[in-house]
């Protein structure tokens, strides 16, 4: 594993510096999917983001890369304030931070050989042509596409194949910054691990840094060095990867944990069932999570101040855990047949909210 | 499949004619407009193949004459209007969306107008004549390509491979030229092909109702206006050879146009397999030689 130590990790100005970034969609009555969203993303580290459908995930990733303007805020990549370059300028940094999409099938156009694929982005960036048929042999012979590969043309390859294209058209510019948004989810399983594999092995020869968008809990568990779980566009905990599936401190990231399917022969926890429909907006007023949240919905500080994101006290003190709860670690997802430390209200009948179920 | 191909062979046999019946046209463009009064109003036969009109002059070099004029005309024609047509598509899909707004607007209000009352008016604004009547064509095409390649063009920019493209640097004008352009490929060139029919037909209507190309032109719509006045006299021949071109032409063309999207399809599945094949290793052959 290429777990950075916390300690070595928290040395140094952030790579990626994001701050209050805020997006929103629709015209007059607009609704802000990214709600003043902040993370740092160090040098050489895999940041893993988690969350529902809907949460913003996908939303941060486009405004990152700057497919879509950013409303409000800045995204320092080095220094530089990404949301305010355009033009030209913005063309000329982006080789420094690059994307791998979702969809293998889409993103690769079908007109272009794999040779062409991977060399454009070099030749777009001005690299001389006798130094950009060397790097593409090497890119395509490192994801393990050399030889007669080159000269196929998308349609020829298979899903893992053609996301293995994607991935050296990104990284054959060395970018500082990698996006990859649900970069296996539309590949099959038996490949999806192969990918991981590949990703991994060419962040350790090249030094990358990753921003892992997922809804793949063993994923990102697995692949990342620290995981931000995103809810409703806010960051709601922050931790490195142990400590965020070994002891989530937010009662939605101890319910997303408790929800992902376990290794057979591990011992099962028990699911926290959420009440309620999740929200398509976020409440005007008090914590978002507030009217799902087993621990607060009925707690008159939860309906009504929002939380900040602070450092969580008391457990792995260093380790940047971070959470926006008012009660953080109160709901524990207990492995099955022990019984529940503090439960935080008794097993009442909570008053009916919206609708029958 | 086949019923396609067999289609696109019809269409390129009746065009490879047409052709060559233009190459012969470019030969004959003095015999075209000799006047020889004392041969005037002969059947077609051995010295006159499709008969003379009323002033003498041979139907078979009009008519071939007159084939050069309608493909280069609908050839040209179309290819500024496509032209055209298709740098308005690519701003509207590709550039900011009022500009998109109020390109689309200016497009319906030309499109509002029939195509040939609209190059009717163009024409008779710029005077008569056969270029006058190119312009007022080109006028009603540009509008067509626009409004068709500007919903594909559109539909391109959220091609996940167009945003791709964005994210590796490139300019929105690389972009267009690299990756749409391509993308309307198959739309374009039906149009394209589609329009030729489109053009030829209201270029000889024009002329044919005395505003395109005047009298002493071989062009087939002024042609069988001239025709018009021997018909009911019994020599069908002016009028009819003309109008039996006009007819095959505009037919070719569009049953090249109909065939176009299966031809390039069935092209492309082969370009892929071909690129899936193994090339020819180096080593291994010479291995195999020396076994």
């Amino acid at each position: 594993m290429a777990e950075v130590e916390p300690s070595e990790a928290a040395a140094g100005a952030p790579l990626l510096r994001v701050r209050d970034l805020r997006r929103s969609y629709g015209g007059p009555r607009s609704y802000a999917v990214l709600d003043g969203l902040s993370l740092d993303v160090r040098r050489g580290e895999t940041v893993g983001v988690v969350g529902e459908s809907g949460c913003g995930k996908s939303t941060l990733a486009r405004a990152l890369v700057r497919l879509d303007p950013v409303d409000h805020g800045t995204v320092e990549l080095d220094g530089v304030d990404l949301a305010s370059l355009r033009g030209a300028a913005l063309r000329r940094e982006r080789r420094r931070f690059q994307m791998v999409f979702q969809d293998p099938f889409g993103s690769l156009d079908p007109r272009m050989t794999v040779r062409q694929l991977v060399e454009q982005p070099l030749a777009v960036h001005g690299t001389p042509p006798h130094l950009r048929a060397r790097l593409v042999e090497e890119m395509l012979d490192d994801v393990g596409l050399g030889g007669d590969f080159a000269d196929r043309l998308p349609p020829a390859l298979s899903g893992g194949q053609r996301q293995r294209v994607a991935i050296a058209r990104a990284l054959v510019l060395r970018p500082d910054i990698t996006v990859l948004d649900e970069p296996i989810s539309a590949l099959d399983v038996s490949v999806q691990a192969q990918v991981l594999t590949l990703l991994r092995r060419e962040q350790r020869r090249l030094g990358l840094t990753y921003l892992f968008i997922t809804h793949d809990l063993a994923a990102a568990e697995h692949f990342c060095d620290r995981v931000l779980v995103l809810y409703l566009g806010r960051v709601v905990e922050v931790a490195t990867s142990e400590e965020l599936f070994a002891s989530p401190l937010h009662p939605y990231s101890a319910a997303l944990l408790s929800a992902a399917p376990q290794p057979r022969g591990t011992r099962q926890r028990e699911r926290v069932l959420l009440r309620g429909e999740p929200l398509a907006r976020r409440p005007e007023a008090g914590c978002p999570f507030a009217s799902r949240c087993p621990v607060g919905h009925d707690r008159e500080v939860c309906r009504t101040t929002a939380p900040e994101l602070v450092p969580a006290s008391g457990v792995a003190a260093g380790g940047g855990h971070q959470v926006a709860c008012h009660f953080p670690g109160e709901l524990v997802a207990q492995p099955v047949g022990r019984t529940a430390a503090p439960t935080p209200a008794p097993d009442a009948p909570a008053p009916a909210r919206k609708g029958v179920r | 499949m086949t019923a396609s191909r067999a289609q696109a062979g019809v269409a390129a046999g009746l065009l490879a004619a047409l052709v060559v019946l233009a190459v012969v046209g470019l030969f004959l463009q003095d015999a075209a407009v000799k006047v020889d009064v004392a041969s005037a109003l002969q059947a077609p036969g051995a010295a006159h193949w499709f008969g003379t009109d009323a002033q003498g002059r041979d139907v078979f070099a009009r008519v071939a004459v007159g084939t050069s004029i309608a493909l280069a005309s609908g050839i040209a024609t179309v290819a500024v209007g496509g032209g055209l047509g298709l740098l308005i598509a690519l701003v509207c899909g590709l550039g900011p969306r009022w500009l998109d707004a109020v390109l689309v607007r200016l497009l319906d209000a030309v499109m509002a107008f029939p195509a040939l009352l609209l190059a009717l008016a163009v024409t008779m604004a710029f005077g008569t004549g056969l270029l006058t009547a190119l312009l007022g064509v080109v006028v009603t095409v540009v509008p067509v390509f626009a409004r068709t390649l500007r919903a594909e063009a559109r539909r391109a920019t959220s091609e996940p491979f167009v945003q791709a493209a964005r994210t590796i640097g490139l300019s929105t004008p690389h972009i267009a030229v690299r990756h749409v352009v391509p993308y309307l490929g198959t739309t374009l060139s039906v149009q394209l092909a589609a329009n030729v029919g489109n053009v030829v037909l209201v270029l000889s209507g024009l002329s044919f109702i005395g505003v395109g190309a005047q009298p002493p032109t071989p062009e087939w719509g002024a042609m069988i206006t001239e025709g018009l006045q021997n018909a009911l006299t019994g020599q069908w021949w002016i009028g009819v050879f003309p109008g039996l071109a006009l007819l095959l032409t505009v037919v070719a063309v569009n049953l090249l146009a109909d065939s176009i999207p299966a031809v390039r399809a069935a092209r492309r599945a082969r370009r892929t397999r071909r690129s899936r094949r193994p090339r020819p290793n180096p080593v291994a052959a010479a291995a195999v030689k020396e076994a």
